[in-house]
């Protein structure tokens, strides 16, 4: 088989770079049966992918609990402390407010890691739907669906997200249905391919002749050969759903005071780094988008290893 | 193939009259107008009642909302992008004012990265796992994770506040009226931030495409047998693997420019240039309508001419892809 | 007096010695009577004199010329930075970073703040001095009774025009402008956007080439305001006009400069006007007005030597500013005593808009009151402004009829009594309760203001302090305040709490009449503006009374009364009151500083020099 883009690099692509179209042509395939007993073992091989999986939950958790632990309230001002620069007190330091920005820079984690992950929750929801009935029913619904998806993929992203989060105002639920309903497309794509590409196989045959009905054939028979693309692109996703929603509140449109995210800790950043030279304000929120996206792509670097049966024993 | 292209030309149309509508649609449905600025919070302007309603009059707002979107629509097909609320000037020229801007800065980093990630990428794939593919793929795995929005924040504090070395915002000194080469060196130091972070990221996932692209190529069994017949190496990857390529890296790069475009307005904003996408946002901020939908439409427009031609280009690469 | 009160006086003194009065930045309406501004003045006796040797930026600039007695603008008086070496150097360009790029430059067609750059080329008949006088521009003289210029019965005014002003093109100025002008503000096909004071004209009349008759519908205390911008008629062929003009970008005036080019989204050339009437003036080849949209790395930009001036810095923008000047950075800040706008929180005492039912929580005085008690305001100066602006409890602040009222002090505890008193219990979250509704409200403002944001959460904070919760959804300014129509927040009564700044007005008449109950927006009455949808009889009433004379001394006693009744009703909350600032870089020499408006040194722009 010569194929020089394959799904699963597809699925990368549109995760580095949000809402990618990947050619309405269709090119589907079957991915092989996947061996998921197996998965961990080859993933494991992975030692940057193991690395980062490990940053990843540490990062999970000090979210979860680090606020708790901390002495201080992500929102509760203290003039006495205002604007400190990183001491062992406050590791990051303090912003104008005198709020401890370790605790923020937690706090806020757990607003952007929560978006990014309902974010794929929803995308990987509508794309999975959409392609599995696109996919299965073929045909006129087919035809439909799959005009909605170029529609889809013809909006302006960052553009529309603006307009719509401005528009109808910024709240979790919007921010997470903007950002997730203009990033479905892709895994829909995905989805549709394979299923059309099974649909006739024997196996798919089989279970239909012993009187398996619709239902059981896609969850049973067809969704799983579909999965392991599925949860690559969703594991990258997440790193493009991070960068969008700080990108969002970086530009003043994404969440509102006092609530910290990564974004809006940045874009408060901005006069007190360029202005006054306060670098710690704008360092650390960045750092950890920037950790966060770098480790989330090594971990679906590592899942694409482990999930394609091509790269085994590369 | 002709066929296929004069087809997918013609879905474009409903899917753009699809786009438009949804756009317009929730545009006027919310709260607040373009006439805000004019009633100027402050409490400088309260003009009368009377000159509120001559505006409205003249904007045409007391329509009900399908009579406004097909008069829009109506004067579009006409060539008529219609007239800024805002400036009263056509739309079309104050977006063709804002497109040198963004082509440049957007243009130049898209040339830097292209610059770096070719040879970057070939040398990489063509020594796969030497210490040199090993960094560039480190690098780019970096370059990737990094939300432009810090670096830029980050490049300022460096650059602009701790050294002084470079101008922090616009694209000239607004001071001194250079010409000739000073004009050049000026506007060259008020460029290197905006497409250096720009390129830097954009560099990052190019390079991880164009590695991709060659190592397939070079794993093929035409390449075996190029090499089998004792080409040179270096003759091999120039002429045959760069070759074949060639088209899904075009591929990607045709996919990458509306994003280019659309991302300008992160950049824009953070080093005050005006360009595309500082006028959507102003625009939005304004309800200035016209200029909004004008940008949406262009936008879309864009994305669909660049999908279509990858869509092409892949075909052409791959012949079992059928039209559908 | 606590240390935080002394610094604060001390501040104020600074402020004194610079001796002006000033305004923020719009003077278009103002008012013919009585501009004396009492309770500013006594705020300067009773500072004294800078006594405490510390030097300020104020203080250390020479453009600290008292208003009293130095003359009109015109005459050249209260010239800043006269310097070591000897007079004005001609030629150079300076440039101006224009924040909030406008969509016309005529202030006839457009009230976007960034359009007032045009009196660098529009001058108006008249501009009020440091002292809140009107001065003649292009008038030979200010309308009195004792001149004729004034009838009997108030209602005509006659305008004398000063003899030889030319437009830029050369073609004279004359009274025919003034008669087309109002022609264009009265075709209906015109679509003007200019202050209500031209509503009540009747008819404008040349009765010869310098002189033109104005009769009004009824007494029109803003006819000073008036031909603020008057329009060449021999630019125009019809008096239908339309901000797509030409002119309506790009005016034509008598001005020192003329414009030349606006490329939209980058700068604004201006150069010289080769037929101004002084012909050593001005000084400056040209202006170029740079379009510079992000504030903070504007202000960076600034301090970096990219910019003269920035049009225009507020209060937030000020510890930055000062910070860099004592640094040696080459920017120099001018601070002006009197301060500006009042920063207010509206609130909204009918229950979305419908002004026969009270809001649930806003609608009980004692929340109103209790929140008034609860916010720090000082806090918000000293912490957040760096000590810039200062505190005021009194409705009318600024002006002729100002009334000197303390702000209402920081009492937590008082406002916990209150509250527990009303019967807001507090539940299970710390916030309030009473009868089931929640004392949980929107706190409302323009998305992207930083500092603005600063301060929502430490009143957030307060609030929270004394069980009442705010929820911040800040939104474009054009969703808060659109009109009716447009389901503007504020005019639709969609809204719980909404901050902005207001209420700067030399008269207080059209101020005092957002408040009233007949301007309350509706369907019926879709440009009213009474936000608060506030009804209270008796407060409508001292409106009234001091609407229905001229009797100065009445109209204060009136206004006073109105006063206190709003202290007691709280439609609204006063924060802060801005403080008055301007700067430039230490290069640009020339600036005069007495008018009335802080961003005046503008109007001085043909005395404007470069000296590096």
């Amino acid at each position: 088989m010569s194929k020089l883009v394959k799904h699963t690099d597809d699925a990368s692509l549109a995760a580095a770079l949000p809402l990618r179209p990947v050619g309405a042509a269709d090119l589907g395939h079957a991915a092989p049966r996947s061996r998921w007993s197996d998965t961990w073992r080859q993933f494991r091989r992975h030692r940057l992918a193991l690395v980062s999986l490990a940053v990843l939950a540490l990062m999970g958790l000090a979210v979860i609990v680090g606020p708790a632990l901390l002495p201080y309230d992500p929102e509760r001002i203290d003039f006495a402390a205002k604007s400190q620069p990183p001491s062992l007190a406050h590791p990051m330091g303090t912003d104008e407010l005198g709020r401890d920005q370790l605790v923020r820079v937690l706090d806020g984690g757990r607003i952007s890691l929560a978006v990014a992950l309902a974010v794929v929750v929803v995308a990987m929801t509508v794309g999975v739907t959409v392609g599995a009935v696109a996919g299965y029913a073929g045909g006129v619904v087919d035809n439909a669906l799959m005009r909605l998806v170029d529609v889809f993929y013809s909006m302006p992203g960052l553009f529309v997200i603006i307009l719509v989060v401005t528009l109808v105002g910024p709240r979790f639920a919007t921010i997470v249905l903007v950002l997730g309903l203009l990033r479905w497309m892709t895994t829909a794509r995905l989805v549709r391919g394979t299923f059309l590409s099974l649909r006739e196989k024997e196996f798919v045959e089989a279970a239909r002749a012993v009187g398996a009905g619709h239902a059981r054939i896609v969850v049973r028979h067809l969704l799983p050969n579909t999965m392991s693309p599925v949860i690559v692109a969703a594991t990258l996703g997440i790193a493009g759903a991070i960068l969008t929603e700080s990108a969002l509140s970086f530009l003043g449109v994404g969440f509102q005071p006092p609530q910290a995210t990564w974004g809006r800790m940045l874009q408060e950043a901005q006069r007190t780094v360029v202005n006054d030279g306060q670098w710690w304000r704008g360092f650390f929120p960045g750092l950890m988008i920037f950790l966060t996206i770098l480790a989330v792509n090594f971990v679906g670097d590592g899942l694409r290893d482990a999930l394609d049966p091509r790269r085994v024993g590369r | 193939m002709s066929h296929y292209v004069i087809r997918r030309v013609l879905q474009a149309i409903p899917m753009l009259i699809g786009i438009s509508v949804i756009v317009f649609v929730l545009l006027q449905m919310t709260p607040g107008g373009p006439l805000a600025v004019v009633e100027n919070p402050g409490g400088s302007g309260r003009v009368t009642q009377e000159q509120l309603e001559r505006l409205r009059a003249r904007y045409g707002l007391d329509d009900p909302l399908y009579v406004r979107y097909l008069r829009w629509a109506g004067d579009l097909v006409r060539g008529d992008w219609g007239t800024s609320f805002n400036t009263g000037q056509p739309v079309l020229t104050m977006i063709w004012e804002r497109v040198p801007t963004t082509l440049l800065v957007t243009g130049l980093a898209f040339l830097v990265a292209l610059a770096l990630a070719f040879p970057i990428g070939i040398v990489s794939a063509a020594r796969q796992y030497s210490l040199f593919d090993y960094l560039a793929t480190s690098a780019a795995f970096l370059g990737i994770a990094v939300p432009s929005f810090w670096l830029a924040l980050m490049f300022l504090y460096v650059f602009t506040f701790t050294l002084d070395w470079l101008p922090a915002v616009g694209l000239s000194d607004p001071r001194q009226q250079h010409d000739g080469l000073a004009a050049v060196v000026d506007r060259a130091q008020h460029l290197i931030m905006p497409v250096s972070v720009l390129a830097l990221v954009s560099t990052a996932s190019l390079t991880r495409y164009v590695r991709a692209a060659m190592l397939d190529v070079l794993g093929q069994d035409y390449m075996r047998t190029a090499r089998a017949k004792g080409l040179a190496e270096q003759a091999v990857i120039t002429v045959h693997a760069l070759k074949n390529a060639a088209i899904p890296i075009v591929t990607i790069l045709a996919l990458e420019i509306p994003d280019l475009f659309i991302g300008s307005v992160i950049v824009e904003s953070i080093f005050a240039i005006s360009g595309m996408g500082r006028l959507f946002v102003e625009s939005a901020d304004l309800r200035d309508y016209p200029v909004l939908m004008g940008i949406l439409l262009i936008a879309s427009f864009l994305v669909i001419l660049f999908n279509l031609i990858a869509d092409i280009l892949y075909s052409r690469l791959d012949p079992r892809i059928r039209y559908r | 007096m606590d240390a935080r009160g002394l610094g604060h006086a001390q501040r104020l003194a600074h402020l004194a010695m610079a001796g002006r009065l000033s305004r923020r930045e719009l003077l278009r309406r103002g008012a013919a009577l009585g501009l004396s501004a009492p309770a500013l003045m006594t705020l300067v006796a009773a500072c004294g004199g800078g006594e405490d040797g510390q030097p300020t930026p104020a203080a250390g600039n020479a453009g600290a010329t008292p208003g009293s007695g130095s003359g009109t603008p015109a005459s050249g008086a209260g010239t800043s930075g006269s310097g070591s070496s000897g007079g004005p150097k001609k030629g150079g360009r300076a440039v101006i970073a224009l924040i909030q790029e406008p969509g016309q430059m005529s202030e006839f067609f457009n009230s976007q703040s960034g359009s007032f750059l045009s009196v660098l080329v529009v001058e108006p008949l008249f501009i009020p001095d440091a002292n809140g006088e009107y001065q003649p521009v292009l008038a030979a003289a200010v309308p009195t009774i004792e001149n004729g210029g004034i009838s009997a019965d108030s209602l005509t005014i006659t305008y004398k025009l000063k003899e030889g002003i030319t437009w830029s093109d050369g073609e004279p100025f004359t009274a025919a402008d003034i008669v087309f002008t109002f022609e264009v503000y009265q075709n209906p096909e015109s679509t003007p956007l200019l202050p209500a004071a031209y509503d009540k004209i009747e008819s404008v009349r040349a009765i010869d080439p310098l002189t033109v008759e104005v009769k009004m519908k009824e007494i029109n205390p803003g006819y000073l305001d008036l031909w603020q911008t008057v329009l060449p008629k021999h630019k125009f062929d019809s008096t239908a006009v339309t901000q797509e003009h030409p002119l309506a970008r790009l005016p034509l005036g008598t001005g020192p400069f003329v414009f030349k080019e606006w490329k939209t989204g980058d700068q604004i050339i201006l150069e010289r006007n080769p037929n101004y009437r002084d012909p050593e003036k001005p000084y400056l080849d040209g202006i170029t007005i740079k379009v510079s949209p992000e504030k903070e790395a504007t202000i960076a930009a600034f301090i970096a030597r990219e910019y003269d001036y920035v049009y225009f810095i507020v209060t937030g923008d000020l510890p930055a500013l000062t910070q860099a000047e004592q640094e040696g950075k080459p920017v120099h800040v001018e601070l002006f005593d009197g301060g500006a706008s009042v920063e207010w929180l509206w609130l909204n005492l009918s229950d979305g808009g419908d002004p026969t039912k009270p809001h649930p929580v806003l609608g009980d005085p004692a929340i109103r009151e209790a929140m008034d008690y609860g916010i720090d305001r000082q806090a918000i100066i000293d912490e957040i402004l760096g000590g810039f602006g200062s505190l005021t409890g009194s409705f009318i602040y600024a002006g002729w009829a100002a009334l000197d009222r303390p702000a209402t002090p920081y009492d937590p505890d008082k406002a916990n009594e209150i509250l527990d008193a009303a019967g807001w219990q507090r539940g299970a979250d710390d916030i309030r309760e009473k009868n089931g509704v929640r004392a949980s409200l929107r706190f409302q403002t323009i998305a992207g203001d930083q500092t603005r944001e600063l301060y929502q959460q430490l009143i957030q904070q307060n609030m929270k302090d004394i069980g009442i919760e705010l929820r911040i959804e800040n939104v474009p300014s054009n969703t808060i305040f659109g009109s009716w129509q447009e389901g503007g927040l504020l005019a639709r009564g969609n809204y719980d709490i909404v901050m902005s700044r207001d209420g700067y007005e030399v008269d207080p008449a059209d101020w005092a009449a957002i408040f009233t109950a007949d301007s309350i927006p509706s369907e019926a009455n879709p440009g009213g503006f009474t936000y608060s949808h506030w009804r209270n009889a008796e407060f409508d009433a001292a409106i009234e009374e001091a609407g229905a004379t001229l009797d100065q001394e009445a109209r204060k006693r009136a206004y006073a009364r109105a006063a206190e009744i709003f202290a007691r009703e709280r439609p609204a909350l006063p924060l802060y009151q801005s403080a008055a600032a301007d700067a430039w870089s230490t290069r640009l020499k020339g600036q005069r500083t007495d008018y009335f408006n802080p961003r005046g040194t503008l109007y001085s722009a043909a005395d404007w020099y470069i000296e590096e």
